[in-house]
């Protein structure tokens, strides 16, 4: 198998890109939290902001703040810069 | 665990209120994500005609209210707050079990135009357990300016049931939702339940579903719903069959596994994937954009409350600002010291005279004389005109005099909810309260707690989990409310010489309360449930919107009644007691404080103050008055001690500056008053826990200022 370097955690993408979730590595109210949230995998969310705090998503037209503990969970794949 | 079974003895007997014979009256339960704007259509609905309750053995609020439409009531409830109904949060599980116990005559599902794709969810979660629902697009007035075009008629054929458009706040298509609601409640509209196509997972639910037949307890449940639920995992249909029908939950547990290897994923991903696969199909066909939306203010907005560098210190800007601008309006602080302190000290009477909490002192005051006039004139015995004047009103004044403080404070954070600023202060201060292993979102009713402690300990019901809500219940009654600011003052303008003395004093003060406040929640973090993980941040960003007065007067009426209700009562009882210990003596009714009950008791206790340095009649009473209102403690110091004002009371009392530290601290610390202690125990309602709150607040003050105490004499103090 190819390694994928589009594939990151949520943690690590720049702002402005758009990802494609592939997958949420947590078992926890806060992973289900997450699906009602529409990050579900398959779901393309944009990220809006990324410096040392909480990461700022765009899903649809709503926004979160997810906190890094949680975004380094978030698998994803870059799907435009 | 045996709530479930209380619960379900409980039902026939709520089921029974129902008169659905009648057909007279159609009960309405309102459900909706937050920030949707449900409880806005609520108020909008039923106006004044609505009633404050608790759901039973839970701590949160239960509106309900009432609406007259041609001869026909309908009784609406307002379902907590809840992105689904997975029974994960106590706001989840409340809304699913009246969903599914009292069956309502409709669901109104409330959802929010500008962000459908996050709150269409519960719709689905709704559809998919019951039938007689009514979705309502809220902000369609707000969609419609962003350029957003929802097709409703295209939505409602897709989901089966009506979907109406309505801007509550403008009171628009509420007569055509109250209509569809009728529709749906008399049957002259046929719904039925949504049934997604789950693909391969369904087939494991069909499994079990035969099995969950033999399981009389989940009758209230559909059956495929709650095959499927099991499926996904669902603690709390988990515990109903742990509890009637071990033997299934065994194979459910089977079949899970089973479902996860055959189809390699997690059953309850491919739920969640397949809702959210369909609420994308249906978003794409029935909503179309045209146009941009201008985000430019937003954007600025969010780069300085998200920045790295400026997020914090603006977030803690906002709240300092909105609190000073409540302090002022209620007693003129910081203006009235500064005045002072420039000399002019008749203007800053005057200014006082006009604040909130000087208007409403003036007023109680005006009547409590003309109370005694009156009653002097009709030859009325001292007691019963000292009863009347003193404890009657002063039980009164008592309850008035927190009042305009809670309401400002709930105006000014309405505000900040309403506006979207909150969120993003949650998400700005998350890294600095992870410190103390708390959340972003517990800064806001912390924050609360420098106006007021009552509206401190209400507002931690906005916080996701139940532990979290108690550590910060515990914590609130720390944080130095307005009431002790003012006492603080008195008492380090009338000790310490010199304005930088008394300003470092004040600001001494204040630090060992947080210090102590951030000690106490890491502390309670550790001891309760430690296995539970520190809450990771996910909060909404809602958009920025220009505050709609309405919605915030609503929310603190609200708040501002509730407090009355609930704390009320027990506040005016509790004055009353302190006015018999003041008044009353062995020999009966006393004008004279030294033959009173509270002299005796206050030289009993005295003794006890000893090590901190206050061993004294006088102060051991003030503090036992504090605990009613902490105010209290400067006017019982002043008729104790036989003075006109605060500063000669204080200055009889010739305290060292070490003794007025000590005092200074211990009055910031101890026992959280009267009101707090009340709401406290209303929230909660479990005798214990409240206990434990005054006890633990009376040995930290005694601990932290006996240190103060031995400190400040060792290092003297200006």
């Amino acid at each position: 198998m190819t390694v994928d370097y589009r594939r990151t955690t949520l943690e690590l993408v720049p702002p402005g890109t758009r990802v494609r979730v592939v997958e949420i590595r947590h078992h926890s109210g806060q992973a289900r939290r997450l699906m009602e949230l529409g990050v579900v995998p398959g779901a393309v969310i944009r990220v809006i902001s990324n410096s040392a705090g909480p990461i700022v998503v765009e899903v649809g037209s709503a926004r979160f703040a997810i906190g890094r503990g949680l975004a380094r969970r978030i698998v994803v794949e870059v799907v435009e810069q | 665990m045996t709530r479930i079974a209380h619960e379900h003895a409980g039902t026939p007997l709520q089921s029974g209120v129902h008169e659905k014979g009648g057909g007279k009256r159609v009960r309405v339960a309102l459900a909706g994500a937050p920030n949707v704007g449900k409880s806005t259509l609520f108020n909008m609905l039923v106006g004044a005609r609505r009633f404050v309750g608790n759901w039973p053995g839970k701590t949160i609020d239960r509106y309900e209210g009432e609406l007259e439409h041609h001869g026909i009531v309908l009784r609406l409830v307002d379902l907590p707050g809840t992105y689904s109904l997975s029974a994960l949060s106590e706001e989840e599980e409340i809304a699913r079990d009246f969903i599914v116990r009292e069956k309502p005559d409709v669901v109104v599902v409330v959802v929010n135009a500008v962000s459908l794709e996050t709150t269409m969810y519960l719709v689905l979660q709704v559809l998919e357990l019951y039938d007689r629902v009514v979705v309502a697009v809220n902000k369609m007035d707000a969609a419609a300016r962003r350029g957003l075009h929802i097709s409703l008629d295209r939505m409602s054929r897709a989901l089966g049931v009506p979907v109406v458009g309505i801007s509550a706040l403008r009171g628009e298509g509420l007569h055509e939702l109250i209509e569809s609601i009728l529709a749906v409640a008399s049957g002259a509209v046929r719904t039925q339940r949504l049934k997604l196509n789950y693909g391969g997972l369904a087939n494991y639910a069909a499994l079990l579903e035969r099995d969950l037949e033999k399981c009389a307890a989940l009758k209230d449940y559909p059956r495929d719903w709650a095959a499927l639920r099991l499926l996904e995992g669902d603690s709390k249909l988990e515990k109903v069959l742990a509890e009637a029908c071990p033997e299934l939950l065994e194979k459910v547990e089977r079949t899970r596994r089973r479902a996860e290897e055959e189809l390699d994923a997690e059953p309850a991903l491919l739920a969640a994937s397949t809702r959210y696969t369909f609420i994308s199909e249906l978003l794409r066909s029935c909503v179309a954009y045209s146009g941009v939306v201008g985000k430019s203010a937003s954007e600025l907005l969010d780069r300085i409350y998200l920045s790295r560098l400026l997020g914090l210190p603006a977030a803690l800007a906002t709240l300092m600002s909105v609190l000073v601008v409540a302090f002022a309006i209620n007693t003129g602080f910081p203006f009235v010291q500064i005045l002072e302190a420039l000399g002019y000290d008749d203007l800053a009477e005057l200014v006082e005279g006009y604040t909130l909490s000087g208007l409403v002192n003036t007023a109680l005051s005006g009547l409590a004389d003309i109370a005694t006039s009156v009653l002097f004139a009709r030859g009325a015995s001292p007691l019963l005109v000292s009863l009347i004047a003193e404890g009657v009103l002063g039980g009164v004044g008592a309850i008035l005099a927190f009042l305009p403080l809670i309401f400002l404070v709930f105006i000014f954070f309405g505000f900040l909810e309403d506006t979207g600023v909150m969120a993003r202060i949650a998400v700005a201060s998350h890294a600095l309260m992870r410190k103390v292993r708390l959340s972003g979102k517990a800064l806001l009713p912390l924050t609360l707690g420098f106006g007021c402690n009552v509206p401190a300990v209400m507002g931690t019901k906005i916080l996701p989990s139940d532990k979290e809500k108690l550590v910060s219940s515990f914590v609130a009654p720390l944080v130095p409310c307005q009431a002790r600011l003012v006492v603080l003052l008195a008492f380090a303008t009338a000790l310490f010489s010199g304005a930088a003395a008394a300003f470092a004093a004040l600001v001494l003060a204040y630090l060992i309360a947080l210090f102590a406040a951030g000690l106490l929640a890491l502390l309670l973090n550790r001891v309760i449930s430690p296995k539970e993980e520190v809450p990771e941040l996910l909060v909404e960003l809602p958009p920025y919107h220009v505050p709609s007065f309405r919605v915030i007067w609503w929310y603190a009426v609200d708040n501002a009644v509730h407090f009355l209700r609930k704390a009320g009562v027990i506040i005016f009882l509790l004055s009353l007691t302190t006015w018999v210990l003041l008044r009353l003596g062995p020999s009966g009714y006393v004008e004279n404080i030294e033959s009173s009950f509270a002299y005796i008791v206050g030289s009993a206790l005295a003794p006890l103050l000893t090590p901190v340095g206050l061993g004294r009649w006088e102060v051991a009473l003030a503090l036992m008055t504090g605990f009613v209102a902490k105010e209290s403690v400067l006017a019982t110091l002043i008729i104790a001690t036989g003075s006109t004002s605060a500063a000669e009371a204080i200055s009889r009392l010739a305290l060292s500056p070490s003794q007025a530290l000590a005092l200074m601290v211990f009055v910031t610390l101890y026992v959280p008053c009267l009101a707090t202690l009340a709401t406290f125990h209303a929230q909660f309602r479990r005798p214990k826990l409240t206990l434990l709150l005054a006890t633990m607040s009376l040995v930290l003050a005694y601990a932290v200022s006996l240190v103060t105490y031995i400190v400040a004499q060792v290092i003297p103090v200006v």
